[in-house]
């Protein structure tokens, strides 16, 4: 079989279960934003995304073989890459106790066209990320991968094993929130 | 407060709240987009709530997809690079050792070459001994400029522990130059050891 950009990915799936170069890598390519974006909100803390996301992607290497549903690949790599997640901040509380913020300082002032508008959209940006931070994980979790990848209410249901209803009520629900916290934020001055 | 945060305000009934959620996730039918114009078109407060909900969409997706990249330390360039040079420092030791203690052998059959070796995909299972003969040059236009590609290391760091299971060999062409020849369960690859590691 040839693999092409345009490939399905259930089609990937079983070129890597039969051991053909380069399917997985075309996999990890097409969906590391949304694994991140999933290790990142449920995480709350950009420092170590990196190394969870790594280990989400050797895991999907080590039981790529397992997976007998390739179509329900959407699924499993939520799964995995929350699993990955909860395993890393579980152990992550018990060493310390303060959490960072979810936008590293390092990084927020990247690519910044003048220094003042850029300091003004990064707070922004922050305020957003920290309302987003806020929500309810049930919320948080549809929200974010409607945001990031642009899913339908049926993908988007389909990883988190949920009525296409329920992803659309929370999704409601989600804005709804966000625009509170954002509305408390103005008030208080914090976002313009 | 000013006039807009007033009609924010406003009470907008769950239809519409339903209806402005779905044309913004792409998932409002013909009918329904009609039936929220004509919403949007009299009611104030729906209006404001649409806009509200369109600019927060923007600045979510923007915050979300920088607040993502900013994770991406294991792809900083100075990281990539500093990985390759450790590996190819090995491979260059590892080649160093191995290219005095192989005496190149003429074959009992058809002579083999790096080129051959790399191309013909003939191998026997690893861990055997392999005969080796440089009588012909080694010319190798479509070999890629590094030993392997690393670009995917760092999403795949499993890759790089399987790479453990490899041979390398470095071996001298007719031409004159080191090469090395790499060997693992998947592929062969001749590169030449000159150029920018």
């Amino acid at each position: 079989m040839t693999l092409s950009s345009e490939s399905g990915d259930a089609e990937l799936i079983e070129a890597a279960q039969r051991g053909e170069r380069g399917a997985l890598d075309a996999f990890v390519r097409r969906h590391d934003r949304w694994v991140r974006g999933v290790v990142y909100t449920s995480l709350g803390n950009a420092s170590y995304v990196d190394d969870v996301v790594q280990h989400v992607w050797t895991n999907v290497w080590q039981q790529v073989g397992t997976l007998v549903e390739t179509q329900r690949w959407r699924a499993w790599l939520f799964r995995m890459a929350k699993n990955a997640a909860i395993d890393f901040g579980q152990k992550a509380a018990r060493q310390r106790k303060r959490s960072q913020p979810l936008l590293s300082d390092d990084v927020a002032t990247a690519g910044e066209p003048t220094p003042l508008r850029g300091a003004i959209q990064t707070e922004v940006l922050r305020e957003v990320l920290d309302a987003i931070a806020g929500l309810p994980l049930i919320y948080r979790e549809p929200f974010v991968l409607r945001h990031l990848e642009d899913w339908t209410y049926s993908q988007i249901g389909e990883a988190l094993s949920l009525p296409v209803d329920t992803v659309e009520t929370r999704l409601v629900r989600a804005r709804r929130l966000l625009r509170e916290a954002l509305t408390a934020e103005k008030k208080s001055g914090r976002v313009q | 407060m000013n006039s807009h945060d007033d009609i924010l305000s406003m009470q907008v009934d769950e239809r519409t709240e339903l209806l402005i959620n779905r044309y913004l996730d792409g998932e409002l039918g013909d009918a329904q987009q009609a039936e929220l114009h004509a919403i949007l078109g009299r009611d104030p407060a729906a209006r404001a709530m649409f806009e509200h909900y369109h600019r927060n969409d923007a600045l979510v997706a923007q915050a979300l997809r920088r607040g993502i990249e900013s994770t991406r330390t294991a792809t900083a360039p100075g990281r990539s690079r500093g990985t390759w040079l450790a590996i190819a420092s090995s491979a260059l030791a590892a080649a160093a050792v191995l290219v005095f203690s192989i005496v190149p052998q003429h074959p009992r059959g058809s002579p083999l070459t790096p080129h051959s070796i790399a191309t013909s995909g003939a191998l026997p299972p690893l861990g055997q001994p392999v005969e080796y003969t440089f009588s012909e040059p080694v010319v190798i236009p479509q070999v890629p400029a590094r030993l392997v590609d690393y670009r995917d290391d760092d999403l795949m760091p499993q890759r790089r522990q399987q790479r453990t299971d490899r041979e390398l060999i470095g071996v001298r062409g007719d031409d004159g130059r080191l090469y090395i020849l790499e060997r693992n369960v998947q592929s062969t690859r001749v590169v030449p050891m000159a150029g920018e590691y």
